[in-house]
């Protein structure tokens, strides 16, 4: 009885999370969490007006995906930054804290952090951030960007 | 007292002008401003800073700045009264030497008496390190569970500041009663 409970808990939350998308504007990025997937997206700048506030409803969609998530998944995140302030720096470590300890349970976490080619702080920034998650493998991918 | 306003306004030009500076603003400042000057700074950047990198450290310290005046200014507009409305009072200047090659970015707001000490103290401890001990000291902080108290950010950004700055610098003066002015330099 308490298996066929449990069983229907997790089947329920799987089904009720959905897909997390949300707009880009000039000071929040765009964020795509596509679930099927599990390619997980971040792009363009982050410099909300309330960075924490910005990324509670974000950082608790991971949560959910991190308890519902397969032993052996194989996750993307994909980050396409050109520009964040230090508070969004702050949480950046904790969503790659978040895929730290998924990764340790045995499922792979690859990071794609593009920056652009021209642009060696955006490229450090993802230096410094590989170098605090081992269980991450992080690409540091130049690209052009417009 | 509005007879000297127009000499001392086309003083305050002038002087601004010799430090070359692209733009100043001193008045109540809000997240809306922060963005369009962040906006126009880059704008005026593309037309006469080649290096991106450069760029980018210029207007990431400009918006670390701006922010610490948003959050902390103690003074406000109105200044007096009950209103439900008000807005922090700042002031910023970036500006580009050209026969140096050098940008500043100073802002100022208006600070309790009673941080003074714990600002100076924060600000001289950081300027203390060399790069590879702000770098361990940067990623310390962002590893750190629990925000600092009275900080509205992660604390990091007086050292993020550091990091892309070649000089930093800083005074603070008597402002009124309870009130000091806190001034600050980045140089890039």
């Amino acid at each position: 009885m308490i298996y066929l409970f449990l069983f229907l808990k997790l089947l329920f939350r799987r089904k009720y999370l959905k897909n997390l998308v949300i707009k880009a504007t000039e000071k929040t990025p765009y964020i795509d969490f596509d679930l099927k997937h599990n390619i997980l997206k971040i792009k363009g700048q982050s410099y909300p007006e309330d960075t924490f506030k910005f990324y509670t409803p974000i950082l608790t969609w991971l949560n959910s995906y991190k308890k519902n998530l397969n032993k052996n998944s194989e996750i993307l995140v994909k980050l396409e930054i050109i520009y964040f302030n230090s508070s969004t720096a702050k949480v950046l470590f904790d969503i790659f804290d978040m895929f730290e300890d998924i990764a340790k349970t045995g499922a792979k976490v690859t990071v794609s952090w593009l920056y652009d080619e021209e642009d060696e702080t955006i490229k450090e920034y993802g230096e410094e951030f590989a170098e605090d998650f081992i269980y991450l493998s992080f690409n540091l991918v130049s690209s052009k960007f417009a | 007292m509005l007879e000297n306003l127009l000499d001392e306004v086309c003083d305050i030009k002038s002087r601004f002008d010799s430090y070359e500076t692209i733009f100043s603003f001193n008045g109540t400042i809000t997240y809306e401003l922060l963005t369009n000057l962040g906006a126009l700074l880059r704008q005026n950047l593309d037309a006469i800073e080649k290096n991106q990198t450069r760029k980018s450290k210029v207007f990431i310290v400009f918006i670390e700045e701006l922010q610490n005046v948003l959050f902390y200014s103690k003074e406000k507009y109105p200044k007096t009264g009950d209103n439900e409305l008000y807005f922090n009072l700042g002031i910023v200047l970036v500006g580009y030497i050209n026969d140096i090659d050098k940008y500043f970015i100073v802002c100022g707001n208006a600070i309790d008496k009673e941080d003074v000490k714990k600002i100076e103290s924060k600000i001289e401890s950081i300027k203390s390190l060399d790069t590879e001990e702000l770098k361990s000291m940067y990623k310390q902080k962002r590893r750190e569970k629990n925000r600092d108290k009275g900080s509205k950010g992660a604390g990091l950004g007086f050292i993020e500041i550091a990091r892309k700055t070649t000089e930093m610098d800083y005074k603070i003066f008597n402002l009124k009663d309870d009130l000091s002015f806190f001034v600050f330099e980045a140089i890039i």
